[in-house]
Order: C-alpha cells, then sequence, then structure tokens
C-alpha cells in the first residue's frame, strides 16, 4: 500500500520537474528538488539529530496505558498518556534499562519517565527511548514496598490467623542478628533479668548491607530445618536509618519469616515504619529488648504462679477437709446417734458372724467373691472406725447381702445341675430299669442273668428279681426263635 | 487413699499449667465432693511438680552457631562479655 503510495507521488513529482524545465529551461534549476531531496532515512536521521538536540533526557510524566509486560526479547513497549486522555506517547524500555526499574510497572500507573525521543526508521514510529523511569508523588522504593506488601498480603503471609502463639517456657531461643550489634546486648541482658537459666543459641546474620537478606534467610532456615534447635526465634535488629530497614522488606526474608516452623518474633526497632517482615512474624516487638521480654515470662512469675497453684490447692482441700469433719461432728452429736457406735458394731459382728458363716457353708467361693466379701467387710471397719455415717453403713449391708444373694444364687444353679447329673446315673442304674416292669432271671445256683431261652430246660428252677422283692419259679416249657 | 490419674505422656507445659489452674478454680466449687476433691488435689500437685521441673530442665547457655551440618547446629559457646571493643566494632560498621 505504502510502496504503492511511494510510487505515485515519486511520479507526480517527475511530472512535474520536467513541465518546470520545460518552462524554465535552465539546466540548474531544472534540476531543482531532484538534487537537493533527501532520502526518507536521511529525513529520519536529521529529525532524530533534531530530538537529541532538543530533547535529549527530557522527564515525562504520563500514565502507563497498553502495558502488557516484556515481548520475549525482554524489551518492553507501551504508551504514556496524559491523564486527561488528551495525548498520547508510544515508549519503549529496553531490557537492561527495564530489569533495574525496582518497582513493577502496571497499567494506569501515573509515572515520570526520562529518556529521549525518536523514530524508529522501520516503521517512521515516534517512541520515547525510556533509560529511568520512577513512580509520580512517591518514591520507587516506596512503592516496590506498597506493591509487595499488596502482593504478600494477597497470598495470606500477613494473615492474623496464620499468627500462632509463642510457647510459654521455650527450652532453647534461637536469636538471628548481628553477633555485634546492640540488639544482641539487649536481648541478652533482658533475658539474664528475666529468666537467667534461658538457653539462647544465636545464628549471627548481618542486618544492613546487601549480603543481610541472604545471612538472614539461611539463619530462619536453619532454625526451621533441624528439629529442636530453638522452639522460638527472636529476628531482630537495633534502629537504623529507613534504608537499614531494607533487608526486612525484602521479600525472601519476609517469606521465610512467614514459613519458619518455629514461631518468630521480630523486633525491627523502628516504631514508625513497620517493615513486612514484622508483618509476616507471628508476633511483632517494638524493640529487640521488648521481643526478650516477649519471649518468656519472668522466672520469679512461673514460680509465683505454681506456689499459688499449690497453697490454693491446700486452702481448697484443707477447708473441704474441715468442713467434711465439722459436718461428722455434727451429725456424731445428734441425739438419734446416740446408740450409733454400738448399733454399728453389732451389726459388724452380725455381719461377720454372717459373712464367715456364708463362707463356710460353701466349700469354694469364687475368689472374686471373697476379696469382695472381704472388701465390705474392710469398709465396714473402716467407716466404724471413722464413725461413718449409718447410711453408708446400710448401704454397705445391703452390698453385703447383694454379694450373698448372688452366692446363694450361684449354689442354688449348681446344685441344680449336680440333681440334673444325679438323675442321669439312676436313669442307668438296673434297679430303674427293673421299675419300668424288668426282670432278671438266673438259674438256680449261678449269679449271670439268663439272657437265651436255650440255656433253660423244662423243670429248671430259676430266681427272679423285680423291681421289688425276688421269686423263685420254674420252668414249664422253653421256645428258642 | 485415693487413686492418682498419671498426667499425659506428651503433656505441654502449657497445658500443664492450664489445667493446675483449671482445678484450683474447680476446688473452689464447694459442690465437689470431698473423694473428688482429693483426686483433684493430688493431680494439681504432681501438674506443679511437673511444671517446676521443666523449668529447672532449663540450664542458662548463650552459644553461637559456627556451622550447620545436616540435622544439627554446631555451636561453641558465646563469649558473654559484650566488651567495649564489640561495641566499637558495632559503631564502625555504621
Amino acid at each position: 500500500m505504502s510502496g504503492r503510495f511511494r510510487y505515485t507521488l515519486r511520479r507526480v513529482t517527475a511530472r512535474r520537474v520536467s513541465e518546470t524545465q520545460m518552462s524554465f529551461g535552465d539546466a540548474e534549476l531544472d534540476r531543482g528538488p531532484d538534487a537537493t531531496a533527501m532520502s526518507v532515512s536521511q529525513v529520519i536521521a536529521q529529525i532524530n539529530g533534531l530530538l537529541r538536540g532538543g530533547l535529549q533526557n527530557v522527564w515525562v510524566r504520563g500514565e502507563v496505558s497498553g502495558f502488557r509486560g516484556t515481548a520475549a526479547s525482554g524489551h518492553c513497549f507501551f504508551s504514556l498518556k496524559d491523564e486527561s486522555g488528551g495525548a498520547t506517547l508510544r515508549v519503549k524500555v529496553f531490557a537492561s534499562d527495564y530489569r533495574r526499574i525496582p518497582f513493577t510497572l502496571e497499567e494506569g500507573l501515573l509515572v515520570l519517565a526520562r529518556g529521549t525521543p525518536d523514530v524508529y526508521p522501520e516503521r517512521g514510529e515516534l517512541s520515547l527511548r525510556i533509560v529511568e523511569i520512577q513512580p509520580s508523588g512517591i518514591g520507587a522504593l516506596q512503592l516496590a514496598f506498597e506493591q509487595l506488601k499488596a502482593r504478600l498480603a494477597a497470598e495470606g503471609l500477613f494473615d492474623a490467623a496464620k499468627k500462632r502463639p509463642l510457647p510459654l517456657l521455650p527450652r532453647r531461643i534461637g536469636v538471628v542478628t548481628s553477633r555485634h550489634g546492640a540488639a544482641l546486648r539487649d536481648i541478652l541482658k533482658v533475658l539474664d533479668a528475666r529468666f537467667p537459666n534461658a538457653h539462647v543459641t544465636l545464628y549471627p546474620a548481618s542486618v544492613q548491607g546487601a549480603s543481610a537478606p541472604g545471612e538472614i534467610v539461611r539463619a530462619l532456615h536453619a532454625f526451621s530445618r533441624v528439629p529442636g534447635a530453638a522452639d522460638v526465634l527472636i529476628v531482630a535488629r537495633g534502629g537504623g536509618s529507613k534504608e537499614d530497614l531494607a533487608a526486612f522488606n525484602d521479600e525472601a526474608v519476609v517469606r521465610a519469616v512467614a514459613a519458619s516452623t518455629v514461631p518468630v518474633i521480630c523486633a525491627v526497632g523502628h516504631e514508625t515504619d513497620v517493615s513486612l517482615a514484622e508483618l509476616a512474624a507471628d508476633v511483632r516487638a517494638a524493640t529487640p529488648s521488648q521481643a526478650a521480654e516477649l519471649v518468656v515470662e519472668r522466672l520469679d512469675h512461673f514460680e509465683e504462679r505454681l506456689e499459688r497453684g499449690e497453697r490454693d490447692l491446700k486452702i481448697s482441700v484443707r477447708g473441704r477437709m474441715d468442713r467434711a469433719a465439722h459436718h461428722l461432728a455434727r451429725l456424731a452429736s445428734a441425739p438419734a446417734l446416740a446408740r450409733f457406735p454400738a448399733t454399728v458394731r453389732q451389726g459388724r459382728l452380725e455381719s461377720r458372724a454372717a459373712a464367715s458363716a456364708l463362707f463356710s457353708s460353701f466349700r469354694r467361693i469364687p475368689s472374686s467373691l471373697s476379696s469382695r466379701i472381704s472388701r465390705v467387710e474392710q469398709s465396714v471397719r473402716a467407716w466404724v472406725d471413722r464413725a461413718a455415717f449409718p447410711l453408708l453403713f446400710t448401704r454397705v449391708l445391703q452390698e453385703r447381702r447383694a454379694a450373698a444373694d448372688r452366692m446363694a444364687a450361684r449354689v442354688a444353679a449348681a446344685n441344680e445341675k449336680r440333681g440334673i447329673a444325679a438323675g442321669r446315673l439312676e436313669a442307668l442304674s438296673p434297679l430303674r430299669v427293673l421299675a419300668r416292669g424288668y426282670a432278671i432271671v438266673t438259674k438256680e445256683g449261678e449269679t449271670a442273668p439268663v439272657t437265651d431261652a436255650a440255656a433253660l430246660a423244662a423243670g429248671d428252677a430259676v430266681r427272679v428279681r423285680l423291681a421289688r422283692g425276688r421269686a423263685v419259679a420254674r420252668i414249664l416249657s422253653t421256645e428258642t426263635t | 487413699m485415693s487413686k492418682t490419674k498419671a498426667l499425659p505422656k506428651n503433656l505441654s507445659f502449657e497445658k500443664a499449667l492450664e489445667r493446675l489452674q483449671e482445678i484450683v478454680a474447680e476446688l473452689e466449687n464447694p459442690e465437689k465432693g470431698l473423694e473428688e476433691s482429693l483426686v483433684l488435689f493430688e493431680e494439681g500437685i504432681s501438674l506443679s511438680r511437673f511444671c517446676r521441673s521443666r523449668i529447672d530442665e532449663i540450664q542458662k547457655r548463650v552459644e553461637v552457631v559456627l556451622k550447620e551440618t545436616p540435622d544439627a547446629l554446631v555451636t561453641e559457646p558465646l563469649d558473654d562479655e559484650l566488651d567495649e571493643d564489640a561495641l566499637d566494632g558495632e559503631e564502625r560498621e555504621r
């Protein structure tokens, strides 16, 4: 399209040139613009030169528009728009410049961009090549902080529900801070006053400077990784300038704090600026000293609490026993109970007699039952000795009676069994057979019963045994079948 | 005179202290029977002893990590005196 346009334009120009030649006939003039015309690339080169001369490193304020991140090349192309929406300027950020932007570009963000505009010869398109960009209104680091904070918050790293309670009595306190810093000194001083026996493990880490984030992350990981290395952590630094807090706003540090398997107290020593690490920690302390105060209760408070607990226990129980004794004394002095001890003694004798009678009436008492009886008896004696309540005594007697009843039922059952066995034995007795009308026949002078008629002859004398009594008879005839 | 309940095996210090306070509160209830009170009392005393033993188990140590092994942190005692030199060092660092 543009090629054809260019061709047409050239033809029109050529015709005009020839007309001019014809009318003026001056060879120098005749050659005119054809001799002086610049190529497109020359024009563009000249434009770019003018732009460099007049608009080099110009600051432009505008809203980011049409932002789609970086291209595959790593370069980034988008537009800047006036807030009013009246003007648009294409911009490009080369990969090496783009990487240096500390915050994340996003659609609609009002920015200040520094760069030089130029025309890209291939397309004849004007764009601003940006070498530096910063948010308008707030600093780039501040924006980066806000953006990271929003992103981590969206991931839930700061959720209140994620906060874990600190152990009441930490067996090992892990500390992540500089070995020679004021923070460590403050922590140790406070711990020494509160809980002199504290077991503290310091994992030294720089808390400022370029190496700080890596060292802090390493220490946090170590305490998370090694079981029992610590059951609570203090990550701390003393006060410093805002830039010094950078390590505690570092994404890796914040993530390591949030991911710690051990509860973390974070004390960065800034009342006004809350670092992201502090937001991710389970507990935030204003200063390292306060972190040490939060990490363990005062030893003497522990001791006081335990002593108070034991004292309260003793007072309660002593009061309870005093009341019970008082109650007993009142009961014992009641007129109706004047005869009580005698009654109890007699009852005990009776119950003993009854128990031993019960005992001796059976050859074997199941051990469970006998121990029960002796236990019953012991409690009778115990209660008597302690001037027990009549009601309890009655209960004991009832229990004894129930035990005796159960024993009696057992014995009856045993007896019934034995009866059945005796019945079976009886059924097998010869006398029992005879009772059903059978008789036993023996030959005179023999003891073996006759079971075959062939053994008998007419005229033999036999003895006949019946269920009751016996008879002597003579055989009249025999029949062998 | 009464059966003492054994303390749970993996009882935590927090739980023990909490239960001790619960027992103290329970014993203040006049409705509790004598027998039950004695059982609670004994449980309370053993909880208190348990807590004391846990406190006594902790031994004062301040150590610094020298290096890591796969399953431990190698430490040495920290020079307790954070003397003037150390502080000067810190000031210089700033």
